[in-house]
């Protein structure tokens, strides 16, 4: 349409002339604006492929030296004759990560409904502060405390418990360890950091259901169990999905609290109370460290290059698993 | 079929003195309807009876409600039973986020009062009597969100008549609706008057006019004056309802 504009502009009467100064620079300020958000916005994808792109890089010599197979499934760690098998680490990290997921989804959802769904308004206003300052502790702190506490408490008590009621069931029980510093302990640590994290997104997604849906299940006669059945598997089940994906990255990348209670023991773990490793504290334990040995850092970062991808292909299949949902009916 | 006797009913929201000494009987297997200007109490009122103020934790009820001679509030009544009895049509159709069948059969399965053949039965017969059954007949394992919004009314009254009540409350049930959705509406509750003692909020008096067997006229959280519809609307007593009928307040 701008083709015509200037025949039409001659002929207008100069008080309606839309190209006046004044609108021109409005114009433009509009469109630096969307230029400088857009490219701020857009930089967040560069600062992704940025780092996968410095870790790759770092990490090709030894992905030249060995294949991909051989770093991701051998067993064996040993830097100073050249070895650097990663399946400890995974399966340290995956293990550790599970363990904490599996205690806190169910308990911390079972918080979030109460605190959405049970308590007073009164009491929530007391309650939601403290679970964001749970949210807020620092790692450190986390793995001081799992030290003093929850290993002791693995030692002493899980442990033993789950050898004479669980082993005979399953080897992966068995009370291997008397230091108490495993997997179990850095899984329990862990379940309590994310904890917080799924309470709070479950409270939240149960209080964005509209009140018009509550209300009309309520109307049926519903029990307020009934009720947040229906609003937590159906109408929340997006915001509960990403509660999950969001505790599992914390908690697949935690390094500090993990690396304080999990024993380091580069093994692969037979039993949840075995000593383990998980990828980002090998991480934090070693680069800078043991940098005279060939290859080391380079294999470092490839453990970081695994750490990226898998939380990445998580986040993402969550995200494919929504978009699914939304797009095969309005349900979700 | 049950009447609804209300008794001294007081309803505050906080501070707010929302519903000052109610006192109704309100016919069985008749359409009684609330009237009133915006913000007189007529929805509080509506919703005091299947006990949805319960969910607001800062409402404060005192007084008695009876359907059919039994108490609805005090601490031996559960809230479940006395929303079996009185099932409710919303402003707004909500469906549940579940299929077209499921909508209807929710609240038979929570309540346990079908299951299978019979459970099927009773949704078919609920979506008949909410004249849906021809328009979802053939696809009732689709979400019920494709619906029209004349449609998802008309469901959610099937959804309401599935559980089985002897009352039915509708909270402006057409006001979201086009005329022509509003006017099937309409004459579906007109129909139901016979089996179920109908309860209505409007705030449109042509419509309790066209429907109406009882109003009830309330002004800033009173009733004013309440009796048969034909007498209300041709010789309206109070000065209030006069100027409300003749559209010069409210």
């Amino acid at each position: 349409m701008d083709r015509q504009q200037e025949p039409r502009n001659a002929s207008q009467p100069a008080g309606l002339r839309v190209d006046s100064m004044h609108h021109r620079m409005r114009r433009w300020q509009d469109r630096i604006g969307q230029a400088i958000m857009g490219a701020l916005a857009w930089s967040l994808l560069g600062l992704l492929l940025a780092i996968g792109g410095v870790l790759l890089l770092r990490a090709l010599p030894i992905l030249e030296r060995a294949s991909v197979p051989e770093l991701l499934f051998s067993t064996t760690w040993q830097p100073m004759r050249g070895l650097f098998g990663m399946a400890p680490f995974i399966v340290g990290t995956i293990a550790v990560t599970l363990v904490a997921m599996l205690v806190a989804v169910p308990l911390a959802i079972l918080s979030g409904i109460y605190l959405a769904e049970y308590m007073t308004s009164r009491a929530r206003l007391f309650f939601k502060p403290v679970t964001d300052l749970l949210a807020g502790i620092p790692p450190v702190v986390y793995g001081l405390w799992g030290v003093l506490v929850v290993v002791p408490f693995v030692r002493n008590e899980l442990a033993p418990w789950a050898d004479r009621n669980l082993a005979a069931y399953c080897s992966c029980f068995a009370n291997t360890n008397p230091s108490g510093y495993s997997i179990a302990a850095a899984g329990l640590v862990l379940s309590l950091m994310v904890y917080p994290i799924i309470v709070t997104i479950t409270e939240e997604v149960l209080r964005a259901v509209p009140r018009e849906l509550r209300e009309a299940l309520f109307a049926l006669g519903a029990t307020r169990w009934e009720v947040t059945k229906v609003t937590l598997l159906r109408a929340g089940l997006p915001g509960v999905v990403a509660a999950v994906v969001l505790g599992f990255s914390r908690a697949f990348g935690e390094t500090l609290a993990v690396l304080m209670v999990v024993g380091n023991v580069p093994r692969m773990p037979g039993s949840i109370f075995d000593g383990s490793y998980t990828l980002a504290a090998l991480i934090a334990n070693n680069y800078g460290e043991m940098m005279s040995v060939p290859l080391y850092e380079s294999a470092l970062m490839g453990a970081g290059l695994v750490l990226l991808l898998v939380v990445v292909s998580f986040n993402l299949g969550a995200w494919l698993f929504l978009t699914r949902r939304l797009k095969r009916g309005g349900e979700a | 079929m049950p009447g609804i006797a209300i008794r001294k009913l007081n309803i505050w929201y906080g501070n707010t003195h929302a519903l000052r000494e109610i006192n109704l009987d309100l016919p069985d297997g008749q359409i009684t309807a609330i009237i009133g200007p915006s913000g007189c109490g007529k929805s509080t009122l509506l919703k005091s009876i299947n006990r949805l103020l319960d969910l607001n934790e800062h409402v404060r009820i005192t007084g008695q409600i009876l359907i059919d001679g039994a108490a609805i509030y005090g601490k031996q009544v559960d809230v479940t039973e006395v929303r079996t009895q009185v099932g409710m049509l919303a402003q707004k159709p909500f469906p549940l986020p579940m299929s077209i069948y499921d909508n209807v059969a929710y609240g038979p399965r929570i309540h346990g009062l079908a299951r299978g053949r019979q459970l099927a039965q009773l949704v078919t017969d609920s979506l008949k009597a909410a004249r849906l059954w021809d328009e979802v007949g053939h696809r009732l394992k689709e979400s019920a969100h494709k619906l029209s919004v004349g449609q998802q009314q008309r469901l959610c009254l099937a959804r309401a008549l599935a559980i089985q009540p002897a009352v039915l409350l509708c909270d402006e049930s057409t006001a979201s609706l086009d005329p022509i959705a509003a006017r099937g509406i309409e004459e579906l509750l007109s129909s139901l008057r016979q089996r179920y003692t109908l309860v209505m909020v409007t705030h449109d008096i042509e419509q309790a006019r066209r429907l109406a067997d009882y109003v009830v006229f309330m002004w800033l959280g009173e009733v004013v004056e309440h009796g048969p519809a034909a007498a209300f609307f041709q010789h309206p007593q109070h000065s209030l309802s006069q100027a409300y009928l003749a559209r010069e307040i409210g």
